[in-house]
């Protein structure tokens, strides 16, 4: 005899957690349960009254009414989620010059000798990246600046800036401009044309002295330290401390004391960090194993460098690490959070492009990188050469693409995390030889793996403290202001 | 060890796995998650069971808790392959749902009444 069941589980996808399962929806909506729980509610043995039930219920895991009411609304959070997909391409990275007066020993970029001019990029290029930029349908375009040392070739970055600026004239869209410079080359007249356009400055700060100086240095050898400070503070002063953004690369060097990392930040004025792992491409690639380590060893500094900013937050001082900001604001809010570097599809070409200084196109910063290394894999094509749909409607991108749904790989595809992570073909071609990837070897799927489970096992702690230092990073307000509205919405509770 | 699970001759890790209770798919899906430190192989021992030898890659490497950690791997693969029976369609759905264009044609009546 056929038995009726007494509710119908909706999908999800789970992870066991010590005692508790973690269960996911569609959208990203989560719970933990207990392991009886689990069970229970898997056989259809809950109790449609039971609190865990109820809770379930209220994250769409189960419904006991017809399916037409849950499959919309999941639907509706769902497309919510995938909101990053709306407008195609907003990011665009252009390479001034590959022309640099550092020598870093990490360099992933493919830098060129200060004086070899014949790498910059000129007007007619610049004009017809543009002209490219503003045939993307996005309604937020961002131009980001990047070299080898872009300042180098300023007077193709002024060009830009001022022909983007008169083309939004028609188009009006919501422009803006971000320079990635180490900052040596700043002058009075530079940081004047960077204040006058609002353009955002992200510099490159490593720690403190003997960390920043041990990789970023000059051709001759000395260390930038000394100058990058003076620059910063100048930037910082005219521009505008929020205008003043920096980025750091973790290495062998700063390593194990990520701790001090943070504290010359905040010692700096900034107030939030990103502990970025190194690149597996160009300089860095060769010198792995004096600059290199272990993805398990990086996670464990992480957790532990975590730990202590969300000490310093709890402190009062608001600081920020922005890789946990992304991830925590796809696990606890129902917004959109894109970030080329981890989405699903991956932001390659549909929400970021390269243009490299001959007008080649590639989908990525680390895709132009493998080219400089000799595979042009992902070059989608150049702006002297192919129409705008042939770059960006072509077959290359078309395949890029439909191979990074972490919504259909191998491990991926039931990984509880899903909704919270992405793919990056172009790293698993490189390291791996496929775009696909092989994951259980792929040290960045261990990364993102290993954080965003810590990540869970902080809000599956559901410790007050932490929960509002987390909010205030994804609302980017100082705990106090979090504190505040927590005591507001209970003292408005008993009226609602 | 009990009888599951043996260290073989060869220094492997052998696994019985009963292909009553676990399908196939739920069998090499656990295989891939253990690839990062073990080679693994599947043969066929019986009809009713099959056998996973797992090698390490490092010898530095312990079998330790690796059986147990594997079984209960392969409980939860065998119970995504069943949830995936249960709901894959439904998930299906919500996806094409959340992609397809919302109330297209009124959007479209709406401006073709505007324009004329």
């Amino acid at each position: 005899m056929r038995t009726i069941k007494p509710y119908t589980i909706l999908p999800y996808r789970f992870m066991r957690f010590k005692d508790e399962v973690l269960l996911v929806n569609e959208a990203g909506d989560f719970i933990f349960v207990k392991n009886t729980d689990f069970d229970k509610f898997r056989k259809f043995e809950l109790r449609t009254q039971a609190e865990t039930f109820l809770n379930l219920k209220s994250k769409h895991l189960v419904t006991e009414s017809n399916l037409a009411l849950p499959v919309y609304q999941l639907a509706t959070k769902y497309r919510t989620k995938k909101s990053f997909l709306n407008d195609f391409t907003a990011l665009h990275i252009f390479i001034l010059t590959l022309r640099c007066n550092q020598k870093c020993r990490y360099c992933q970029a493919g830098s060129e000798n200060e004086t070899c001019y014949e790498h910059d990029m000129d007007i007619s290029i610049a004009k017809k990246c543009v002209d490219y930029v503003f045939k993307s349908p996005s309604p937020v375009i961002k131009i980001e600046f990047q070299g080898g040392e872009p300042l180098l070739n300023f007077e193709v970055l002024k060009f830009v800036v001022k022909y983007a600026k008169a083309l939004n004239k028609k188009h009006k869209k919501d422009l803006e401009f971000v320079v990635c410079t180490n900052l040596i080359a700043l002058s009075d007249k530079i940081l004047k044309f960077l204040k006058k356009n609002k353009i955002l400055i992200s510099t490159s700060l490593d720690g403190p002295r003997n960390i920043h100086d041990a990789n970023r240095i000059l051709p001759n050898g000395e260390g930038t330290y000394e100058i990058v400070l003076k620059n910063i503070k100048r930037a910082q002063v005219t521009t505008g401390a929020q205008n003043v953004a920096a980025l750091m690369v973790t290495t062998k060097s700063n390593f194990h004391n990520l701790e001090k990392v943070v504290d010359e930040y905040i010692a700096k004025g900034f107030d939030s960090i990103f502990f970025r792992t190194l690149h597996p491409f160009g300089r860095a690639a060769r010198e792995r194993n004096t600059l290199g380590y272990d993805i398990e060893e990086f996670v464990r500094n992480y957790k532990k460098a975590l730990n202590y900013i969300i000490e310093i937050n709890l402190s009062g001082k608001y600081f920020s690490e922005i890789y946990a900001t992304i991830v925590l604001s796809r696990i606890l809010t129902p917004f959109s959070t894109g970030f080329v570097d981890l989405q699903s599809p991956a932001g390659t070409g549909i929400g970021c492009a390269v243009y490299s200084q001959n007008g080649d196109v590639f989908v990525s910063d680390e895709a132009r990188m493998l080219a400089k290394m000799g595979d042009l894999r992902f070059r989608i094509g150049n702006v002297k050469e192919n129409t705008y749909k042939e770059i960006f409607d072509g077959k290359t991108l078309r395949e890029i693409i439909s191979s990074s749904c972490v919504e259909t790989l191998p491990q991926c595809s039931e990984c509880a995390f899903q909704m919270y992570c992405g793919a990056d073909p172009v790293r698993n071609y490189y390291a791996q030889g496929s775009l696909i990837g092989h994951k259980p070897t792929s040290e960045f799927h261990e990364r993102n793996y290993l954080i965003i489970k810590h990540l869970f096992e902080l809000i599956r702690q559901d410790d007050p403290e932490i929960m509002n230092v987390f909010w205030s990073w994804i609302t980017n307000r100082s705990i106090y202001d979090i504190k505040r509205i927590n005591i507001r919405e209970l003292n408005e509770k008993p009226n609602r | 060890m009990d009888k599951d699970s043996e260290i073989t001759k060869n220094n492997e890790l052998l696994l019985r796995i009963d292909k009553s209770i676990y399908e196939k798919s739920a069998i090499l899906k656990t295989c891939y998650l253990f690839q990062d430190k073990f080679h693994t192989n599947i043969k066929q021992l019986s009809d009713s069971t099959y056998g996973i030898f797992l090698k390490r890659k490092n010898d530095k490497l312990e079998f330790g808790d690796l059986a147990k950690n594997f079984f209960n791997e392969l409980i939860d693969q065998q119970i995504r392959l069943e949830n995936e029976r249960m709901f894959g369609d439904l998930r299906r759905e919500i996806v094409k749902q959340a992609f397809k264009p919302i109330h297209y044609n009124e959007i479209k009546s709406k401006f073709e009444d505007k324009s004329s």
